[in-house]
Protein backbone atom coordinates (compact mmCIF):
# COMPACT_ATOMS: atom_id res chain seq x y z
CA UNK A 1 0.00 0.00 0.00
CA UNK A 2 1.48 3.53 -1.00
CA UNK A 3 -1.59 5.46 -1.28
CA UNK A 4 0.12 8.66 -0.45
CA UNK A 5 1.42 10.71 -3.54
CA UNK A 6 1.56 13.96 -1.14
CA UNK A 7 2.70 14.84 2.22
CA UNK A 8 1.02 17.56 4.00
CA UNK A 9 2.17 17.34 7.22
CA UNK A 10 4.64 14.77 9.44
CA UNK A 11 4.05 14.72 13.54
CA UNK A 12 6.83 13.57 15.38
CA UNK A 13 7.67 12.49 18.55
CA UNK A 14 10.06 11.31 20.66
CA UNK A 15 8.93 9.31 24.04
CA UNK A 16 10.91 7.69 27.17
CA UNK A 17 10.37 6.41 30.04
CA UNK A 18 10.59 9.00 33.21
CA UNK A 19 10.04 8.04 36.58
CA UNK A 20 9.97 11.77 37.43
CA UNK A 21 7.34 14.89 36.39
CA UNK A 22 7.87 16.30 33.00
CA UNK A 23 9.59 19.84 33.59
CA UNK A 24 7.95 22.29 31.60
CA UNK A 25 9.98 24.55 29.53
CA UNK A 26 11.89 21.87 28.58
CA UNK A 27 10.84 22.40 24.99
CA UNK A 28 9.65 25.86 24.68
CA UNK A 29 6.65 26.54 22.81
CA UNK A 30 6.19 22.84 22.20
CA UNK A 31 4.21 19.92 23.57
CA UNK A 32 5.34 17.49 26.54
CA UNK A 33 2.94 15.60 28.37
CA UNK A 34 3.27 13.13 31.08
CA UNK A 35 1.17 9.82 30.09
CA UNK A 36 -0.38 7.92 32.37
CA UNK A 37 -0.35 3.97 32.46
CA UNK A 38 -2.78 1.53 32.70
CA UNK A 39 -2.29 -0.31 35.96
CA UNK A 40 0.07 -2.91 35.11
CA UNK A 41 3.84 -2.90 36.18
CA UNK A 42 5.76 -2.57 33.38
CA UNK A 43 3.75 0.75 32.31
CA UNK A 44 5.56 3.26 33.50
CA UNK A 45 5.21 7.46 32.69
CA UNK A 46 6.06 8.25 29.73
CA UNK A 47 7.07 11.34 28.38
CA UNK A 48 5.48 13.08 25.19
CA UNK A 49 7.49 15.43 23.68
CA UNK A 50 6.13 16.95 20.58
CA UNK A 51 9.07 18.07 18.06
CA UNK A 52 6.99 20.79 16.13
CA UNK A 53 5.62 23.89 17.96
CA UNK A 54 2.25 23.29 16.81
CA UNK A 55 0.54 20.14 18.00
CA UNK A 56 -1.26 18.77 15.16
CA UNK A 57 -3.45 15.35 15.37
CA UNK A 58 -0.50 13.54 14.01
CA UNK A 59 1.32 14.19 16.40
CA UNK A 60 -1.00 13.31 19.13
CA UNK A 61 -1.70 9.62 17.21
CA UNK A 62 2.16 10.08 17.45
CA UNK A 63 2.29 10.21 20.66
CA UNK A 64 0.15 7.63 21.51
CA UNK A 65 1.09 5.08 19.34
CA UNK A 66 4.83 5.92 20.54
CA UNK A 67 3.99 5.88 23.95
CA UNK A 68 1.97 2.34 23.89
CA UNK A 69 5.01 1.04 21.64
CA UNK A 70 7.30 1.48 24.21
CA UNK A 71 5.54 -0.29 26.96
CA UNK A 72 4.79 -3.15 24.85
CA UNK A 73 9.15 -3.06 24.23
CA UNK A 74 8.60 -3.01 27.83
CA UNK A 75 7.10 -6.06 28.16
CA UNK A 76 8.80 -7.96 25.44
CA UNK A 77 12.30 -7.15 26.59
CA UNK A 78 11.17 -8.05 30.45
CA UNK A 79 9.83 -11.66 28.79
CA UNK A 80 12.93 -12.17 26.68
CA UNK A 81 15.40 -11.24 29.93
CA UNK A 82 16.93 -8.26 27.92
CA UNK A 83 18.08 -5.69 30.04
CA UNK A 84 17.09 -2.18 27.78
CA UNK A 85 19.47 1.06 27.84
CA UNK A 86 18.46 3.72 30.00
CA UNK A 87 17.91 5.99 27.07
CA UNK A 88 15.51 3.47 25.19
CA UNK A 89 12.99 5.95 23.17
CA UNK A 90 10.41 5.33 20.47
CA UNK A 91 10.59 8.00 17.71
CA UNK A 92 7.25 7.80 15.71
CA UNK A 93 6.62 10.24 13.03
CA UNK A 94 3.12 9.94 11.19
CA UNK A 95 2.47 11.77 7.96
CA UNK A 96 -1.11 13.17 6.64
CA UNK A 97 -1.14 12.84 3.19
CA UNK A 98 -3.26 13.10 -0.07
CA UNK A 99 -4.15 10.14 -2.64
CA UNK A 100 -4.47 10.85 -6.16
CA UNK A 101 -8.18 11.75 -5.91
CA UNK A 102 -7.48 14.36 -3.34
CA UNK A 103 -8.51 11.50 -0.69
CA UNK A 104 -6.55 12.06 2.78
CA UNK A 105 -4.34 8.98 4.18
CA UNK A 106 -2.50 8.82 7.26
CA UNK A 107 1.12 6.94 6.94
CA UNK A 108 3.84 6.46 9.86
CA UNK A 109 7.40 5.62 10.91
CA UNK A 110 8.44 4.10 14.08
CA UNK A 111 11.84 3.89 15.15
CA UNK A 112 12.94 1.49 18.34
CA UNK A 113 15.97 3.88 19.59
CA UNK A 114 18.48 0.92 22.30
CA UNK A 115 21.67 2.28 22.21
CA UNK A 116 24.22 -0.66 22.64
CA UNK A 117 22.06 -3.30 22.42
CA UNK A 118 22.90 -6.04 19.65
CA UNK A 119 21.27 -5.51 16.53
CA UNK A 120 19.88 -8.59 16.02
CA UNK A 121 18.35 -8.81 18.94
CA UNK A 122 16.77 -5.13 18.48
CA UNK A 123 15.36 -6.52 15.61
CA UNK A 124 13.58 -9.60 17.28
CA UNK A 125 12.21 -6.75 19.83
CA UNK A 126 10.76 -4.28 17.70
CA UNK A 127 9.50 -7.12 15.85
CA UNK A 128 7.93 -8.62 18.88
CA UNK A 129 6.63 -5.42 20.01
CA UNK A 130 5.11 -4.29 16.65
CA UNK A 131 2.82 -7.45 16.79
CA UNK A 132 1.82 -6.83 20.54
CA UNK A 133 1.22 -2.76 20.51
CA UNK A 134 -2.35 -2.26 19.72
CA UNK A 135 -2.18 0.73 17.90
CA UNK A 136 0.34 -1.23 15.37
CA UNK A 137 -2.36 -3.94 15.50
CA UNK A 138 -5.25 -1.45 14.93
CA UNK A 139 -3.57 0.06 11.83
CA UNK A 140 -1.91 -3.16 10.15
CA UNK A 141 -2.54 -3.41 6.82
CA UNK A 142 -4.40 -0.47 6.25
CA UNK A 143 -1.93 2.33 6.55
CA UNK A 144 1.83 2.54 5.50
CA UNK A 145 4.13 1.62 8.34
CA UNK A 146 8.23 1.41 8.34
CA UNK A 147 9.66 -0.21 11.14
CA UNK A 148 13.40 0.86 11.77
CA UNK A 149 15.82 0.19 14.54
CA UNK A 150 18.65 2.19 16.02
CA UNK A 151 21.36 0.69 17.86
CA UNK A 152 24.37 3.05 17.25
CA UNK B 1 -14.63 -8.16 16.04
CA UNK B 2 -15.05 -8.09 19.61
CA UNK B 3 -11.56 -8.68 21.04
CA UNK B 4 -11.68 -7.24 24.17
CA UNK B 5 -12.70 -8.97 27.14
CA UNK B 6 -11.79 -6.73 29.75
CA UNK B 7 -11.57 -2.62 29.46
CA UNK B 8 -8.36 -1.07 31.45
CA UNK B 9 -9.18 2.00 30.55
CA UNK B 10 -10.99 4.75 28.67
CA UNK B 11 -9.42 8.09 27.03
CA UNK B 12 -12.38 10.15 26.25
CA UNK B 13 -11.95 13.60 24.46
CA UNK B 14 -14.54 16.32 23.18
CA UNK B 15 -13.62 18.37 20.48
CA UNK B 16 -14.86 21.49 19.36
CA UNK B 17 -14.03 23.69 16.06
CA UNK B 18 -12.49 26.96 17.86
CA UNK B 19 -10.94 30.04 16.79
CA UNK B 20 -9.62 31.49 19.53
CA UNK B 21 -7.22 29.85 21.77
CA UNK B 22 -8.19 28.02 24.66
CA UNK B 23 -8.22 28.93 27.85
CA UNK B 24 -6.00 27.09 30.41
CA UNK B 25 -7.66 25.99 33.80
CA UNK B 26 -10.86 25.22 31.93
CA UNK B 27 -10.35 21.54 33.07
CA UNK B 28 -7.97 22.38 36.07
CA UNK B 29 -5.58 19.18 35.93
CA UNK B 30 -6.91 18.24 32.52
CA UNK B 31 -5.52 18.46 29.26
CA UNK B 32 -6.48 21.42 26.42
CA UNK B 33 -4.64 21.56 23.64
CA UNK B 34 -5.25 24.03 20.72
CA UNK B 35 -4.54 21.75 17.67
CA UNK B 36 -3.45 23.45 14.70
CA UNK B 37 -4.44 21.99 10.98
CA UNK B 38 -3.16 21.06 7.68
CA UNK B 39 -3.24 24.35 4.86
CA UNK B 40 -6.61 23.45 3.97
CA UNK B 41 -9.92 26.02 4.47
CA UNK B 42 -12.49 23.53 6.30
CA UNK B 43 -9.73 22.71 9.05
CA UNK B 44 -9.52 25.10 11.69
CA UNK B 45 -8.01 25.19 14.95
CA UNK B 46 -9.47 22.67 17.43
CA UNK B 47 -10.10 22.52 20.40
CA UNK B 48 -8.76 19.27 22.53
CA UNK B 49 -10.68 18.71 25.66
CA UNK B 50 -9.17 15.67 27.45
CA UNK B 51 -11.24 14.73 30.16
CA UNK B 52 -9.70 12.62 32.77
CA UNK B 53 -7.30 14.07 34.65
CA UNK B 54 -4.20 12.24 33.48
CA UNK B 55 -3.82 11.73 29.38
CA UNK B 56 -3.25 8.47 28.86
CA UNK B 57 -2.33 7.17 25.02
CA UNK B 58 -5.77 6.69 24.42
CA UNK B 59 -6.87 10.24 25.14
CA UNK B 60 -4.39 11.49 22.45
CA UNK B 61 -5.72 9.00 20.14
CA UNK B 62 -9.04 9.69 20.80
CA UNK B 63 -7.92 13.52 20.58
CA UNK B 64 -6.15 13.29 17.33
CA UNK B 65 -8.85 10.79 15.59
CA UNK B 66 -11.72 13.73 16.97
CA UNK B 67 -10.03 16.52 15.58
CA UNK B 68 -9.37 14.62 11.96
CA UNK B 69 -13.09 13.45 12.32
CA UNK B 70 -14.39 17.33 13.30
CA UNK B 71 -12.60 18.53 9.69
CA UNK B 72 -13.84 15.65 7.74
CA UNK B 73 -17.12 16.55 9.22
CA UNK B 74 -16.96 20.18 8.04
CA UNK B 75 -15.77 19.04 4.53
CA UNK B 76 -18.86 16.89 3.98
CA UNK B 77 -21.11 19.32 5.21
CA UNK B 78 -19.64 22.14 3.18
CA UNK B 79 -19.92 19.38 0.08
CA UNK B 80 -23.81 19.41 1.01
CA UNK B 81 -24.08 22.57 2.02
CA UNK B 82 -24.84 21.99 5.38
CA UNK B 83 -24.93 24.67 7.68
CA UNK B 84 -23.21 23.06 11.03
CA UNK B 85 -24.71 24.48 13.85
CA UNK B 86 -22.55 25.69 16.83
CA UNK B 87 -22.80 23.09 19.13
CA UNK B 88 -21.20 20.55 16.37
CA UNK B 89 -18.65 18.27 18.64
CA UNK B 90 -17.12 15.08 17.99
CA UNK B 91 -16.93 12.93 21.60
CA UNK B 92 -14.56 10.11 21.14
CA UNK B 93 -13.95 7.17 23.83
CA UNK B 94 -10.84 4.87 23.47
CA UNK B 95 -11.08 1.55 25.37
CA UNK B 96 -7.76 -0.49 25.88
CA UNK B 97 -8.28 -3.67 26.82
CA UNK B 98 -8.00 -7.26 26.98
CA UNK B 99 -8.37 -9.97 25.33
CA UNK B 100 -7.03 -13.43 26.96
CA UNK B 101 -3.51 -11.89 27.40
CA UNK B 102 -3.65 -9.43 23.98
CA UNK B 103 -3.90 -5.51 24.43
CA UNK B 104 -6.68 -4.61 21.92
CA UNK B 105 -8.08 -0.67 21.40
CA UNK B 106 -11.69 -0.14 20.58
CA UNK B 107 -13.33 2.87 20.02
CA UNK B 108 -16.64 4.74 20.39
CA UNK B 109 -17.45 8.08 17.90
CA UNK B 110 -20.69 10.24 18.68
CA UNK B 111 -20.89 13.34 16.09
CA UNK B 112 -23.07 15.85 17.78
CA UNK B 113 -25.27 18.54 15.46
CA UNK B 114 -27.74 19.80 17.67
CA UNK B 115 -30.86 20.41 15.85
CA UNK B 116 -29.89 19.32 12.19
CA UNK B 117 -32.01 16.89 10.90
CA UNK B 118 -31.00 13.17 12.07
CA UNK B 119 -31.13 11.26 8.60
CA UNK B 120 -28.90 14.22 6.96
CA UNK B 121 -26.77 14.04 9.91
CA UNK B 122 -26.32 10.00 9.90
CA UNK B 123 -24.98 10.40 6.27
CA UNK B 124 -22.73 13.24 7.45
CA UNK B 125 -21.60 11.16 9.81
CA UNK B 126 -20.88 8.02 7.71
CA UNK B 127 -19.53 10.18 4.63
CA UNK B 128 -17.01 11.90 7.38
CA UNK B 129 -15.97 8.17 8.79
CA UNK B 130 -15.48 7.52 5.04
CA UNK B 131 -13.21 10.18 4.56
CA UNK B 132 -11.22 10.33 7.37
CA UNK B 133 -7.76 9.16 7.34
CA UNK B 134 -7.65 8.00 11.30
CA UNK B 135 -11.13 5.89 10.49
CA UNK B 136 -9.53 4.50 7.45
CA UNK B 137 -6.31 3.49 9.11
CA UNK B 138 -8.47 1.40 11.79
CA UNK B 139 -11.24 0.29 9.35
CA UNK B 140 -11.68 -3.73 9.76
CA UNK B 141 -9.12 -3.66 12.90
CA UNK B 142 -10.78 -2.56 15.66
CA UNK B 143 -14.57 -2.68 17.13
CA UNK B 144 -15.44 1.49 15.98
CA UNK B 145 -19.19 2.56 16.55
CA UNK B 146 -20.37 5.41 15.64
CA UNK B 147 -23.74 7.44 17.11
CA UNK B 148 -25.31 10.35 16.06
CA UNK B 149 -26.74 13.37 18.38
CA UNK B 150 -28.87 15.98 16.97
CA UNK B 151 -31.43 16.51 20.42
Amino acid sequence: MSNIQKVLLTGKTHTIAVDGRVTAGDHEGKLNIELSAPGNPAAQRHTFAAIAPHPTAEQLFAGAWSSCFLVTAGIVAKEKNIQLPADTAVEVEVDLGLGGAGEYYIQGRVNLIVPGLDRALATTLAHAADAMCPYSKSTRGNIDVTLSITTA
Amino acid sequence: MSNIQKVLLTGKSRTTSADGRVLAGDHEGGLNIRLSAPGNSAAGGHAFDAIALHPTAEQLFGGAWSACYIAAVGLVAKEKKVVLPTGTAVDIEVDLGMGGADFYIQARLTLVIPGLDHALATDIAHAADAMCPYSKATRGNIDVTLNVITA
